[in-house]
């Protein structure tokens, strides 16, 4: 397998933005927006619909020109030549030529591509039961997302960016999907942004989160880092008024019930992520859980509010932001 | 084709067999890269123009050799059915060439619309959709996500259709060619009577290939801005028209015209009515089938008196009589009449100089392709 692209180097990462903004003429779909993924992660995507996920997918894609700032890809910028055969992007509408057949689309595949894993990308269509010699045109929406996705996995990238890739397959061939995604990726050392509606789907999947909101980076980072640093705290607590348990935590989230309060705290900005369990420091008669990742995540999506958290490693360095 | 039998060979085995742990053999396919997905895009499109482009020419073909064999049968080699020279006007003969208008000039009225059509037909159906489906449907995003640049996608994209246009173009150019002038002024077609009427020269030689690669060009182009199908056709249909007529135009910008020049008397129109008027034309020994673009008179000092048209009146002993008020301001001083023309020679010039002016059209329009395309979203 001479042919293959060497698994990049640690120091540039898969994906690092400064500053990076796009307008549309109805206004920013990104801005200011500042994060790093480094390579080798499987990161999930996350936001409401309108938050800038496929904008920013486009943007390393290098589909869209940067309005502001930049994104770098392995460094480089995206759609160069340095790039273009280390990235792939499925995007959410998932394009085919119709009148290929299967067998057709993956040629193009090795036509377009120096680094043409063939059976890599069979290996995907054929546990789909999919005829090589059926039109695209002919598909149905869950076999066409299997071509698609046998496509960017047969380009043997080193980023792969999936739009919302699983939305119209069918449960059983999602899970078996998603497990030969990441077979893949793994083999490889492919670094994967996978965006997603389904929060349940990312636990367990994904080791790295960035969450958009609003065109704005919310929250990124390590999974294990940010599942540490926040605390879900329930108690018993009556009326709109301030919770004293709480005072002296950042809450992400506070909901009541006519008895209960739920609150998503983490540390203020600066303070770090607290020793233990006890370091919380909430009073006797508060449960102090330690979120799931979909918690986490819908609590972050329920309060746009909520300032931005970025883990120390999904900060981009100082230097990019001179480039 | 014994050495395609190894086992590296893509050619021959399904697309199953070729992925099982050998990298593909590029060297032995004819077509490879963006060249091969874009022949593959347009296979139906140039399968069809193809067929066409086929069946026209055997169209051409028979009905030109029907035509020419009648004329060598009946001796009308020299019969054109505008001018009439007198061997041709025995009353056996004009009605033989009558036969032969009456039989055939349907046949030819409408194989000229067909190839008058041709060049816009490809703009419209091949040009035109060439980008603009591509943008439609957002195929164009997984041809930039690969792994060639858009330049290099897009020079594939145009190269293959422009270069199959030029081949076939070139053949329906050399079919036409003949079929032109086995019917150039023997029909009582408007656009075929000489060599620099419409249908003649936009379908005569060089010209088609022209108007047939700027027609897929302009469709091209007109797709990247418009980006959608049906709309880029309408576009592109429109903007044929206009840069047709702007090629047409400007057809004889290489070839200043010829003026020939005769002495000539002039008097103002006589009172007495009872005076006998002679009607005739201007004749300044202008050759036969030249290209009259314009009659008029010369003043001693240079002025030039253009006239509506070349028929004038004469007195009995040869006088001009002059018709309009321009004439009859300067009648005493007038001393020659004139014609401006192209001569019959100009006629392969100036198929040149059309096609030179579609070909820098179309290099032009491809050019915009690869500047804009870095732009495109």
């Amino acid at each position: 397998m001479s042919h293959q692209i060497p698994v990049p180097a640690d120091d540039a990462p898969a994906l690092e933005a400064t500053g990076l903004g796009l307008k549309y003429r109805r206004g920013w779909a990104l801005r200011d927006c500042d994060f790093r993924l480094p390579a080798g992660r499987i990161c999930g995507l996350v936001g409401p619909n309108g938050a800038g996920k496929s904008t920013l997918m486009a943007l390393a894609a290098g589909l869209l020109p940067p309005g502001a700032g930049s994104v770098r890809v392995f460094g480089g910028a995206p759609g160069s030549p340095q790039t273009r055969g280390r990235v792939a992007f499925l995007g959410q509408d998932k394009p085919l030529y119709p009148r290929l057949t299967v067998a057709e689309t993956l040629r193009a595949g090795r036509e377009l591509n120096p680094g043409w894993d063939q059976e890599a990308a069979e290996r995907i269509v054929r546990q789909g039961d999919l005829p090589m010699s059926a039109r695209v045109a002919g598909l149905t929406g869950g076999q066409r997302t299997r071509v698609a996705l046998a496509l960017a996995l047969g380009k043997r990238p080193d980023l792969l960016m999936l739009d919302e890739p699983l939305s119209d397959v069918d449960p059983v061939s999602r899970q078996e999907l998603t497990g030969a995604l990441l077979g893949e990726a793994v083999e490889n050392g492919t670094t994967v942004l996978i965006s997603s509606h389904v929060l349940a789907e990312l636990d367990g999947v994904c080791d790295y989160v960035l969450v958009l909101g609003g065109g704005r980076v919310r929250l990124a980072g390590d999974v294990d880092e940010l599942l540490a640093s926040h605390r879900l705290v329930v108690g018993a607590h009556e009326g709109d008024g301030p919770v004293p348990a709480l005072a002296g935590h950042q809450v992400v989230e506070l909901r009541r019930t006519s008895r209960q309060a739920t609150a998503l705290i983490r540390p203020a900005e600066g303070d770090g992520i607290p020793p233990g369990e006890d370091g919380w420091g909430i009073g006797d008669g508060w449960d102090v859980l330690r979120p799931t990742l979909e918690e986490l995540l819908l609590c972050y999506l329920r309060s746009p509010q909520a300032p931005a958290l970025l883990t120390p490693c999904a900060r981009p360095t100082p230097e990019a932001a001179l480039r | 084709m014994t050495t395609m039998t190894t086992s590296t060979d893509p050619t021959s085995a399904d697309p199953a067999a070729t992925g099982s742990g050998h990298p593909p053999a590029r060297t032995r396919r004819w077509l490879r890269g963006a060249v091969w997905l874009s022949g593959r895009q347009e296979r139906t499109a140039l399968l069809v123009a193809g067929g066409v482009l086929s069946a026209v020419c055997a169209w051409m073909l028979f009905l030109g050799l029907q035509i020419s064999s009648f004329v060598e049968a009946h001796h009308l080699q020299h019969c054109n059915i505008v001018y009439f020279p007198p061997e041709c006007n025995a009353t056996s003969v004009s009605t033989v060439v009558q036969r032969l208008d009456q039989s055939w000039q349907q046949s030819v009225q409408t194989t000229g619309w067909i190839l008058l059509a041709l060049p816009p037909a490809l703009g419209l159906f091949l040009g035109a959709p060439l980008l603009a489906r591509e943008l439609e449907t957002g195929t164009h995003r997984l041809a930039w996500t690969q792994s060639i640049s858009r330049r290099r996608w897009l020079a594939a994209r145009l190269g293959v259709p422009l270069a199959v246009t030029l081949a076939g173009s070139t053949v329906l150019a050399v079919v036409s060619t003949w079929w032109v002038h086995v019917v150039e002024g023997r029909f009582a077609v408007p656009g075929y009577y000489h060599w620099f009427t419409w249908l003649t020269r936009t379908t005569t030689g060089p010209a088609a290939v022209g108007f047939c690669l700027l027609g897929v060009a302009l469709g091209a182009a007109v797709g990247l801005l418009v980006r959608r199908v049906v709309a880029s056709m309408a576009v592109t249909a429109a903007l044929t028209l206009v840069l047709r007529l702007l090629v047409d135009n400007l057809r004889f910008v290489l070839l200043p015209a010829k003026r020939a020049a005769v002495g000539i008397h002039v008097a103002a129109a006589p009172t007495d009515p009872h005076v006998v008027l002679f009607g005739g034309q201007i004749n300044t020994g202008v050759p036969l089938e030249s290209y009259n673009l314009g009659n008029g008179f010369l003043t001693g000092s240079g002025l030039r008196i253009p006239l509506s048209s070349d028929s004038i009146d004469t007195l009995r002993d040869g006088t001009t009589v002059c018709s309009d008020n321009p004439c009859l301001a300067h009648h005493g001083e007038i001393v020659q009449a004139y014609s401006d023309y192209q001569p019959p020679g100009a006629e392969w010039p100036m198929l040149w100089t059309e096609t030179g002016l579609c070909l820098a059209l179309a290099a032009a329009l491809v050019a915009f392709c690869f500047l804009w395309i870095r732009r495109v979203r």
